[in-house]
């Protein structure tokens, strides 16, 4: 600790002696350039003075020059300025501050008698010395008058404000070093401290306790510890670099599994810029990524729609519920219906972090959602007429206002039938449900196929008989049996015979044939009926489907008929085809497997 | 005494043609009757009748396309139209929020509903 601040001290001391001897000799350096400038205008003047001629010295033309001389040339720098007669008396006085009453008559007399130019230097009083100089004047080789004059010598006072000024400002920037100095080293040394080990380094230096061997022991452990920290560091480093490739391939992992995603997802980072599109959406908006990536969704983004819902979900706030829009994107997938939903993922504060923005398609699911409601309206449809038929013919006839018997009957009639027709087609819906959810199995029996047709025609024969239709009958030597659900099986061929006989013109003739192949039992129903447009034919059996022929439309009828038909044949692992042609007739072909008969 | 108002009856069930029919002439009214759109806008077309009840659910021409395609006559002569309808499919609200002097009638409807109907729009454009 002493011999820090005994070094500090010496230093000090050294650069105070420093600063003085500098400064003294810059003052000395000064003041000599000054003595010089003083001398060399003193000489310059006196010349210059002495030169007029004596009579006009001494006529005192020159009083203006003087005048003149003291307050341009030389300034104030001019003490005084006599000119003596050739008698050595003073006939002219220049001395603005009386000075020359003050020079010694030694000085005054050696100016008066030498005969040449004199310098001489004295000092009035301290701090004002005065360098004298004098010439005479010659007329007719006789000293006519003589010029004294007095100037103002440098001053010597060292402790001047100008003569400070320098010391100071060295003073000040050597300050201004050490202070700068002093705290980038604390600076260093703390920094070195923050690591273990360089503690006691810097407090051995700081405390100025210990020598130097101290010291070079402390750095020598604060070296290895700065060793070990650089290994730590490095180990650091390798893991988190591993780390940081494990994240990017877990990244690019994610973002291929993403992009394998059969729906379009874009993620929007708390910054409102894309973050992610996958390729799925890319496809539908027609961008690339590099369009999109790392810019705000606002000014990239060219689908208004999802651009709107974006900004929508956004202005919702940061709710965690997703709220859906549905939307097209007709110029890369016209015909399509998409449905777009938002969520929003936050982090463990519960701070937005990332909005995960789905598109998906949903036509499939519309298209299902809008057969279905088809499908009720028609229910709806079929089940309400004829009640609504019942209804209407019932209130007219309660209100009193059919007074005619006959219509009375027609209107009893007509509600009985509508009563019949709506409890068929309960009948039929149901079955048809039942059927198609498989809540029936089909009961596999041997069918005897010649009781199926005596089955089916006694089925239909009244309304044929009326409408004067006949039946003609084409079987095989022996009837083949099948396996299979007999009623089921009888359901679905009165399906067809009776459409047959409902869409066949009074007198017509329908053929009704068995036939048998090595596993297969075909039954062929063909009719001379009214057909079928071509254009119905893909749609027969669809359910509720009718055609919009006159003859058909007349004819009520549900539309479920070969819809139950069809789905029978299905449950027999069997077929059905149909030929027709409008005004000629149809013919319809059901094929049913034999099955693993059961002889008994 | 006033002109007879005459309603055309659209509906491919016959039952529901007669029984219309009988309620609207019992009721004072003249009738006339289609089998399907088509011939309700031929009627429509032709015969200006003063109001049409129309199934929603017919072949060729449905109740929906019939509204649609006569609606901008009702510009220039202004007739009601009552849809008979056994369910409004939730699709289908837009179109009829757009259709003018045109009312639904769920299925089983009464007759007697039918020609107050009638008579309520009547007063209110002779009014």
């Amino acid at each position: 600790m002493k011999k820090t601040k005994f070094i500090s001290l010496l230093l000090f001391l050294l650069v105070i002696v420093g600063i003085v001897f500098i400064s003294y000799a810059q003052f000395e350096k000064e003041t000599l350039k000054d003595y010089r400038q003083i001398k060399e205008s003193g000489q310059s003047l006196i010349g210059m003075l002495s030169m007029p001629s004596t009579a006009d010295i001494l006529s005192g033309a020159n009083d203006y020059f003087f005048r003149e001389l003291s307050q341009n040339a030389l300034g104030n720098k001019i003490a005084y300025c006599i000119i003596h007669d050739g008698q050595k008396k003073p006939v002219l006085s220049f001395s603005p501050e009386n000075i020359h009453q003050q020079v010694p008559d030694i000085i005054v007399n050696k100016s008066l008698l030498e005969s040449g130019f004199i310098m001489q230097e004295f000092s009035i009083q301290k701090g004002l010395d005065i360098i004298e100089f004098a010439r005479p004047v010659f007329s007719e080789q006789k000293v006519a008058a003589v010029v004294r004059l007095g100037l103002k010598a440098p001053a010597h006072n060292f402790l001047t404000y100008e003569n400070l000024v320098l010391p100071a400002q060295i003073a000040f920037f050597i300050l201004l070093a050490l202070v700068f100095g002093y705290y980038w080293t604390i600076l260093s040394f703390k920094h070195l401290g923050a690591i273990k080990g360089a503690d006691e380094c810097v407090a051995g230096i700081n405390s100025g306790k210990g020598d130097i061997k101290d010291i070079i022991e402390n750095l020598e452990a604060y070296l290895a510890s700065v060793k070990e920290k650089t290994h730590e560091a490095e180990a650091q480093r390798q893991k988190l670099e591993s780390r940081l490739k494990i994240s990017q391939f877990e990244n690019k992992q994610f973002f291929n599994i993403f992009d394998a995603f059969d729906f379009g997802v874009l993620l929007i980072d708390n910054r409102d810029m894309v973050f992610f599109v996958n390729k799925y959406l890319l496809d539908l908006l027609g961008q690339t990524l590099d369009d999109l990536i790392n810019r705000s969704y606002e000014e990239v983004i060219e689908h208004e729609d999802l651009k709107a819902f974006i900004l929508q979900r956004s202005a919702a706030g940061g709710s965690q519920t997703s709220r859906h829009m549905n939307m097209t994107f007709d110029k890369t997938d016209p015909g399509q219906f998409y449905q777009t939903s938002s969520s929003n993922i936050t982090d463990a504060q519960g701070s937005l972090f990332i909005r995960l923005i789905r598109v998906v398609n949903v036509s499939r699911e519309r298209e299902a959602e809008k057969s279905q409601q088809d499908f009720i309206n028609h229910i709806a449809h079929e089940l309400r007429t004829p009640l609504t038929n019942i209804k209407a013919y019932n209130e007219m006839m309660m209100d009193g206002e059919i007074n005619n018997i006959e219509m009375q009957k027609e209107f009893f009639n007509t509600i009985n039938d509508e009563t019949n027709r709506l409890a068929k087609l309960i009948s039929s819906i149901l079955e048809l449900a039942e059927t198609e959810m498989g809540q029936i199995t089909a009961t596999k029996d041997m069918v005897k196929t010649d009781w199926l047709m005596e089955g089916c025609i006694e089925a239909v024969e009244a309304v044929a008989t009326e409408k004067n239709i006949t039946i003609e009958r084409q079987v095989p030597d022996n009837f083949p049996k099948i396996m299979g659900d007999k009623e089921m099986l009888k359901s679905a061929l009165i399906n067809i015979l009776g459409n047959a006989v409902k869409y066949s013109p009074e007198s017509a003739r329908i053929t009704f044939a068995i036939k048998e192949t090595d596993d297969t039992v075909v039954f062929e129903i063909n009719d001379t009926g009214f057909g079928m447009d071509e254009k119905d034919l893909p749609h027969i059996f669809e359910k509720f489907y009718r055609s919009e022929n006159d003859q058909v439309v007349e004819q009520t009828g549900s539309g479920l008929g070969l819809a139950i038909t069809a789905e029978i044949i299905k449950m027999h692992d069997g077929s059905i085809e149909v030929q027709s042609e409008l005004d000629k007739g149809s013919q319809f072909t059901i094929k049913i497997p034999k099955g693993d008969l059961v002889i008994g | 005494m006033d002109k007879k108002r005459t309603i055309l009856i659209i509906d491919d069930d016959i039952h529901i043609r007669r029984i219309l029919e009988i309620k609207l002439k019992h009721s004072g009214f003249d009738t006339l009757a289609a089998k399907n759109g088509k011939e309700g806008l031929e009627i429509i077309q032709n015969q200006k009748p003063d109001a049409v009840i129309s199934d929603l659910n017919m072949p060729r021409l449905d109740g929906k396309e019939l509204c649609i395609m006569t609606n901008p006559l009702k510009k220039d002569r202004p007739f009601l139209t009552i849809i008979i309808t056994a369910r409004i499919n939730p699709y289908e609200q837009k179109w009829i929020d757009e259709m003018q002097d045109t009312m639904f009638m769920e299925k089983p409807f009464s007759p007697s509903k039918i020609i107050e109907a009638l008579a309520q729009y009547f007063e209110r454009t002779t009014a």
